[in-house]
């Protein structure tokens, strides 16, 4: 009892001990060393709590995290919407196919210029190129999800006389759950560096905005704490992501488990 | 036969149909607004086949991009063997990388221009750091996923440490290498665009910038088209060339009907 007590404490130290060293030499570092880059880092966790707790959190943090959430619905539910009725019309997939695959290929970041021509810089022009960029990962994976369904399990519904709602609630969309999960995830990814890229080009609100804006104006600290809550940021929605995901998918990571033990 | 032909007509249909929309919209109600018509693209398309400046761009775009590439592969391999092989250095080293894995780049992409300035080399380092933690944890995985039993095996018929790596723990480790590079490919050229539309270092990203503040619709459009085709292009060719050096591995082989 007392060994393994002890072997368990080791190995949380094994992993707490390298994110410990490098913030203490971090904060050590920084707090003398007088590189106008690299201010402190108790300044910029200062600057920190002054900025984003709360002061600018209602005027700048929200609206960037709710047009992330809103592209990002729209982005899920078309994409998924989309996939299912592309995978199962063998027509409609070949007739879309070589555009899916160059709107793919078409870097989110790369049309923003685009949609700020056609939109301006308001939240419209932000949700929508959010949308857009995101939708392509969960349109595929949900394409090919749908495909990989078996057969065999389609034929047998239909002969049981499940009608279309019934086929695409509790057939296509459990089946085609783990790959439409993992297009959901890359959708994620892209949404939230779109939703950066957009607020950094010619934007005034927003998280990236802010950031790009210190930058410029060579306020080394507040674009320092620009960066520290993008990255807890982009940390934390993956987290949140995972969460959901083992919600929705742990039926299938524990027969995958069984399966491979 | 007949069915490929169904399929690849279709595609051009598709492709047909697309343009032909986009010419009806941008002729009729959206005329005033800043897009450009099909053969206007066309024709700025045209235009940069002879316009040196173009393939400068372009080669310093795909420069920025492969010079990243070489250097997140060979970082992520060495970090990944080492990690993969040694269980004190994947716990060490898990939190960290947990944590900055899904950070994506841009996040710093401030810091480096403030360091760097508009440079190739600010880009290159953007690339780097995109790639370098996807490729280490796929290593890892690999490396990781070596069975005992058979190395083991190869022990006891007495292969020497070269051979065992080179045997055994190479061709287990190859085919998650091999997607680790096929990912971080596709986003490496991304992130170099990505350096140059807001990081402002020069290629066909800053290039696809400056037309459309100086009202250069057609260029505009015309750069995000060579984007997709660059993009597909290099999804093609990777695609290709992991299933001719995988050829052997059971996610690319065909199945035989038993």
């Amino acid at each position: 009892m007392r060994t393994i007590l002890r072997r368990r404490l080791l190995l949380i130290l094994l992993e707490l001990w390298l994110p410990a060293v490098l913030v203490a030499a971090w904060w050590i570092w920084s707090a003398s060393a007088d590189a106008p880059f690299f201010p402190p880092l108790s300044d910029i966790l200062d600057r920190f709590r002054q900025m984003w707790l709360f002061s600018l959190f209602v005027s700048d943090v929200l609206p960037s995290l709710r047009n992330l959430a809103i592209g990002f619905a729209i982005a899920s539910l078309v994409g998924i919407a989309l996939g299912i009725l592309i995978g199962r019309m063998r027509w409609l997939r070949s007739l879309t196919e070589p555009l899916i695959h160059f709107m793919r290929s078409t870097p989110g970041v790369a049309i923003v210029p685009i949609f700020v021509l056609v939109l301006g810089f308001g939240a419209s022009m932000k949700i929508s190129i959010i949308a857009v960029s995101a939708l392509f990962p969960t349109l595929i994976a949900t394409i090919d999800g749908v495909r990989s369904v078996d057969p065999v399990l389609l034929d047998s519904a239909r002969v049981y006389h499940l009608n279309r709602r019934q086929r695409v609630l509790q057939l296509l969309l459990p089946g085609a759950g783990p790959q439409i999960f993992a297009g959901l995830q890359v959708s994620l990814q892209t949404a939230f560096v779109v939703m950066i890229a957009s607020e950094m080009l010619g934007s005034t609100q927003g998280i990236g905005a802010l950031t790009l804006k210190a930058q410029q104006s060579f306020e080394v600290v507040d674009m320092w704490s620009g960066i520290v809550l993008l990255g807890v940021l982009g940390y934390l929605i993956n987290v949140l992501f995972l969460v959901v995901r083992r919600r929705w998918l742990g039926w299938y990571d524990g027969l995958r488990k069984v399966a491979n033990s | 036969m007949t069915e490929r032909m169904r399929r690849y007509g279709l595609g051009v249909c598709g492709i047909a149909v697309t343009l032909v929309v986009w010419q009806l919209l941008v002729t009729g109600p959206l005329a005033d607004k800043p897009f450009a018509s099909v053969p206007e693209i066309a024709g700025a398309l045209r235009d940069f086949v002879k316009d040196g400046m173009f393939w400068s761009s372009l080669g310093q775009t795909l420069e920025v991009a492969l010079i990243g590439l070489v250097l997140s592969v060979l970082g992520g391999l060495v970090l990944g063997v080492l990690v993969g092989l040694s269980d004190t250095a994947y716990r060490s080293l898990r939190l960290t990388t947990e944590f900055l894995k899904p950070i994506p780049p841009i996040v710093i992409l401030p810091l480096l221009v403030l360091v760097l300035g508009p440079t190739p080399k600010m880009g290159i380092f953007l690339v780097f750091i995109g790639g370098v933690f996807i490729l280490m944890t796929q290593t890892a995985t690999g490396v990781a996923d070596v069975d005992p039993v058979v190395l083991e095996t190869a022990r006891s018929f007495r292969l020497n440490r070269r051979q065992r790596i080179s045997r055994i723990v190479v061709p287990t480790a190859l085919p998650f290498v091999a997607t680790g590079v096929r990912i971080c490919a596709a986003a490496a050229l991304v992130i170099a665009l990505v350096s140059e539309i807001i990081g402002g270092a020069p290629g066909l990203g800053k290039d696809m910038v400056l037309a459309q503040a100086t009202g250069g619709y057609a260029e505009t459009y015309a750069l995000v088209v060579v984007f997709g085709v660059l993009g597909m292009l290099i999804n093609g060719v990777l695609g290709f060339v992991e299933r001719r050096l995988l050829f052997w591995h059971a996610s690319v082989r065909t199945e035989v009907p038993a």
